[in-house]
């Protein structure tokens, strides 16, 4: 009646076609690594030099002593998966449940015939410890995913965002493990398949000893009979039990063992008949099997394709040098990294500038943000003006500190996909601020903020509002003397080498500005944009002025306008000025 | 005699003096009271230091309203005793001021800014306007500039594109009829060249490297002609400036003078490096860019002061204090509708009786204004007095400009009543308060 896979011609069909779209899905995303844009110069290098790149690494790191580096990515992240318990025990623990609860089950269970056949060839799936370990590990998967299930719930929000991709990998899994459950806990109560057994391999002499085997199945093994009317006595049942054990104990270790599916079992008893009579363990096993080929087939487009790409990038990551990129070479790398990226929030948790999304509520600052935005960056895909202004903004609040690097689970080199983002975001005109500033200098920057404020209410200062005004207390700057200590002590204004690139409006000249009431011009300066508070002239003013204080408080304002108003040159149309 | 750390914020730890005020007057009274071992507090902005130009006058000027010059300060020093002025000066000996100038002259001396200067002769130096100071004091970089003016021997004077506060061409015009064999130069300072706008700081310190020296004296010496003297700006270096000039000089085989720039200027610099960092090794605790913001007396007479910076307070006990904290630029005085105010201790102000009197008609007026010579007024321990010249406290004593009955800027006697006063002040402090005082010390 029921046909294993190997006996199925559809079934068969089936599990090659997944086979082939999952071979033909993961070469196009590999080949895939190769052709994305991702960084600097990336119109420049063609596809076969990033390939060479490539394998010119591979080559080298397999000829040299970083190769042993690869037993210890191999056992350390990619086995034991170190880098998740570092930041976080619970997602170790969820992990590793789902993982070696899934991998077990995939190799004891679903590649019986390649595998445990092979290994131990007294092997019997209704035999003892496999029956015992498929519940083990089931039960492992179906953890798992229930812990993944709570932490999505109970950390919804900005830091972990729970997009298709993760409900599909939840729901896909949870499909495979609850319905192999019912196929076992089906196949237990079902009179049919204790029928078809005894035709098959019951050597039981006469409708007696049927009884006897019966009732004792009935009993204590879970099967439910429609008809069965033979009165039941311990001396039937220890009768049955030795019949049993005689007949069909070569095959059959006690169902109470598989812990999971036997209990359900017995909880569908009422049911057992109805479902019985449509065959419920063939359609649930159809839907098992079908899920499970489904999973695969899909693969390289969901989440799963995780399973290839992290170990890859741990072992690329973990065997190379992070400082030297090689920018053909770390193309396809940055690619692939892309895809190994399991959008699992951990960065944007101990992302050290964080704090500022949550006063700006821009949530491209966010490093896990940025890896999507990075991934739509390099697609191609056309961005809107105002959207590419928001994605330079959180690229340039990043400080390139290097938390998200150092605790991402998958060793993914955050630090330099921000780097590559950052020079692809200037390729496309939206460098970080004190680069585009200097496209004007102060006196066109300052009527740009007159001409931009005249049709706009004055929000920024009022948000500003909270904050100690320095720049519009006249008593913080008055006392200036103009005597140039400040300038004479810059170390920025020291360190000019290039006329087109060297400070126009210097310290003490900025001070001067303020008490003419031309803060707007002093937001322009290239000085407040170059400033890098050392504090220098703060600390050496002989008037005691904050001169730091208020460099810094102008460039905050001047970003708070510079970011609404037109900032193209005039010869191109104008940017979304909403 | 350094102080344990602990004291730093112990109210219960009682100095012997503490200084407030940060500038020549300032560091004046705290060098002369660390040289006497007393245990010194000094608070007070960065450094008024800064805004010095590096020369110490004594008097040149007297009376200022016939801009009478003086080539001997002691003359004019005697003129106004003579004349019965209040000027501070008169409160104090010839040998004080002399003494006082000394003790000075050798701590930056043997801190590495050399002074040179003439007994009974006021100086002749040019600025860098191209006219003529008299001054008592010059930095030895200075000195063969005072060489030079005094024979008229050819010189050269040489500016760098780009710094604004120094022009060679417009020494040379100010000096054409008296100094005829003087030229002027205009260089690109080595690894400067391209920017439009150059810092004398920034110069200061690129001149401490032997390479840009070298540089520069390879841009002077085609240019040199006869001249037997070179001029330059006092850009001269920060931290070694005698070995520098000795080396231009040997590159351009002629000597080498600095000319004085506007404050604050690189030997304001110099000098605020010698004070910062000389004094705390003799003992004084230099709470830099801390004001006192307010004073109170505990019963003992001793004097509490808050101590105010950025961040924090604290409070220090002094058995007595000098104030030091200047005009108005040092807000040692302030002002309102009403009149001016010393805001610390609110004392007794000589002052004009009503505002429309502060200042003549004349806005050049060469005898300077009413307000000019407003002030503290003190008695001959250079204690603040009452209107009835009654000393207010016995253990206040004030030095330098904010003393009444002076107009330093126009009687050329800034740097001179700064240190004159000073020494009177702890010397009074020591003779009449520390010796006779039945106080308890601490």
């Amino acid at each position: 009646m029921i046909k294993t896979l190997f006996e199925s011609t559809f079934l068969f069909a089936c599990l090659y076609i997944a086979l082939g779209i999952c071979a033909i899905g993961v070469l196009l995303r590999i080949a895939r690594w190769f052709a994305a844009d991702i960084g600097p110069g990336a119109a420049v290098i063609p596809v076969w030099k990033r390939a060479a790149a490539a394998a010119r690494g591979f080559l080298k790191t397999v000829f040299s002593l970083r190769f042993f580096l690869f037993f210890k990515v191999l056992v350390l992240d990619v086995l034991l998966q170190a880098r998740i318990i570092k930041t976080d025990l619970s997602r170790w623990v969820m992990h590793m449940f789902i993982f070696f609860g899934f991998m077990l089950l995939l190799l004891m269970h679903a590649l019986d015939e390649l595998v445990t056949k092979k290994v131990f060839p007294e092997y019997y799936s209704t035999l003892d410890p496999f029956q015992l370990l498929r519940n083990v590990f089931g039960l492992m998967v179906i953890i798992g995913v229930a812990m993944a299930i709570y932490r999505r719930v109970r950390h919804r929000g900005p830091m972990l965002i729970t997009r298709y991709a993760d409900r599909y990998a939840v729901a896909i899994l949870a499909v495979i493990m609850v319905s192999g459950f019912l196929v076992e806990a089906s196949k237990i109560t079902s009179e049919s398949v204790f029928n078809r057994m005894m035709n098959d391999f019951s050597s039981a002499g006469g409708p007696a000893d049927e009884d006897a085997i019966r009732a004792f199945w009935s009993g204590e093994y879970g099967t439910v009979f429609a008809d069965f009317s033979t009165p039941v006595t311990p001396e039937l049942i220890a009768k049955g039990k030795q019949l049993s054990d005689e007949s069909c104990g070569s095959c059959h270790a006690p169902t109470k063992t598989a812990f999971i599916s036997f209990p359900v079992a017995r909880a569908l008893r009422t049911a057992a008949w109805p479902m019985d009579r449509i065959q419920a363990d063939v359609i649930l096993y159809y839907v098992h099997v079908l899920a499970c080929f489904a999973g695969l087939a899909y693969l390289p487009f969901s989440k799963f394709f995780h399973i290839i790409t992290d170990p890859l990038t741990m072992i690329v990551n973990g065997m190379s040098d992070k400082k030297k990129v090689n920018q053909a070479g770390a193309m396809p790398r940055r690619a692939m990294e892309l895809d190994a990226c399991t959008n699992c929030g951990t960065c944007s948790r101990y992302c050290s500038v964080a704090p500022v999304f949550r006063m700006t509520g821009n949530e491209t600052i966010l490093p896990s943000f940025k890896i999507s935005t990075i991934r739509s960056l390099s697609s191609g895909k056309s961005i809107g003006a105002d959207k590419l202004r928001k994605i330079s903004e959180g690229a340039f609040i990043c400080t390139s500190c290097y938390r998200c690097t150092e605790v991402c689970p998958t060793g993914i080199n955050l630090q330099d996909q921000w780097f590559a983002s950052k020079e692809l975001l200037a390729e496309k005109g939206y460098p970080l601020p004190h680069v585009w500033v200097k496209r004007f200098n102060a006196s066109e920057w300052s009527d740009r903020i007159r001409a931009g404020e005249s049709s706009r209410d004055r929000d920024v200062d009022t948000i500003k509002g909270r904050y100690y005004n320095l720049t519009a207390d006249s008593d913080v700057f008055a006392p200036c003397i103009q005597c140039q200590t400040c300038t004479n002590v810059c170390p920025v204004v020291a360190a000019q080498t290039d006329r087109r690139d060297a400070v126009d409006i210097t310290p003490q000249k900025i001070m001067n500005l303020l008490r003419l009431g031309l803060n707007d011009l002093a937001m322009g300066s290239r000085m407040v944009w170059d400033c890098v508070t050392c504090y220098q002239c703060q600390e050496n003013c002989p008037q005691g002025i904050q001169v730091t204080d208020i460099i810094y408080e102008l460039k905050n304002k001047a970003y708070g306008h510079f970011k609404n108003i037109d900032r193209t040159d005039g010869t191109d149309s104008k940017e979304g000025d909403s | 005699m350094s102080l344990p750390k602990s004291h730093n914020y112990d109210p219960q730890h009682v100095f012997d003096v503490m200084v407030i005020g940060s500038g020549i007057a300032g560091m004046a009274a705290s060098l002369f009271a660390v040289n006497r071992k007393l245990s010194t507090v000094q608070a007070g902005s960065v450094g008024g230091t800064l805004f010095t130009s590096g020369l110490f006058d004594l008097i040149s000027v007297y009376p200022p309203g016939e801009k009478k010059l003086w080539e001997n300060p002691w003359d004019a020093l005697d003129a106004l005793r003579r004349d019965g002025s209040r000027h501070p000066y008169n409160r104090i000996s010839k040998e004080d001021i002399q003494v006082s100038f000394d003790e000075m002259i050798s701590f930056l001396g043997a801190s590495g800014m050399k002074l040179r200067f003439d007994q009974n002769r006021n100086l002749k130096i040019i600025t860098s306007m191209g006219t003529i100071k008299y001054t008592y004091c010059v930095p030895e970089s200075m000195w063969p500039g005072v060489e030079a003016y005094e024979t008229k021997a050819p010189c050269l004077v040489v500016d760098f594109r780009g710094l604004k506060e120094f022009s060679a061409r417009q020494v040379v015009t100010t000096l054409r009829e008296d100094w005829p064999a003087m030229r002027s130069l205009r260089v690109t300072f080595p690894g400067m060249a391209g920017r439009d706008e150059v810092y004398a700081a920034h110069l200061a310190q690129a001149m401490e490297l032997s390479e840009t020296r070298e540089a520069l004296a390879g841009l002077i010496k085609p240019e040199l002609g006869d001249a037997r003297f070179v001029g330059l700006p006092a850009v001269l270096g920060i931290k070694r400036t005698q070995a520098i000039i000795a080396h231009l000089g040997r590159r351009l085989g002629v000597p080498v003078f600095e000319i004085p720039m506007m404050p604050a200027s690189v030997p304001g610099f110099r000098l605020k490096e010698i004070f910062d960092s000389e004094l705390p090794q003799k003992g004084l605790l230099r709470l830099i860019d801390k004001r006192v913001m307010s004073v109170n007396r505990a019963e003992n007479g001793n004097f509490l002061l808050n101590i105010g910076g950025n961040d924090e307070s604290q409070v220090i006990q002094a058995r007595a204090v000098i104030l030091a904290t200047g005009r108005f630029m040092g807000k040692g005085l302030l002002s309102d509708r009403k009149g001016i105010f010393e805001p610390l201790f609110n004392l007794p102000l000589y002052q004009p009786e009503k505002r429309n009197a502060w200042h003549h008609d004349r806005f050049l007026h060469p005898a300077g204004h009413p307000i000019n010579s407003a002030g503290v007024e003190v008695d001959d321990s250079f204690r603040p007095v009452d209107g009835e010249g009654r000393p207010i406290y016995d253990n206040l004593f004030a030095a330098g400009t904010i003393l009444a009955h002076q107009d330093w800027m126009r009687m050329k006697c800034g740097s001179g009543l700064a240190i004159a006063t000073a020494y009177a002040a702890v010397s009074a402090f020591i003779e009449n308060f520390k010796k006779r005082s039945t106080r308890e010390s601490a």
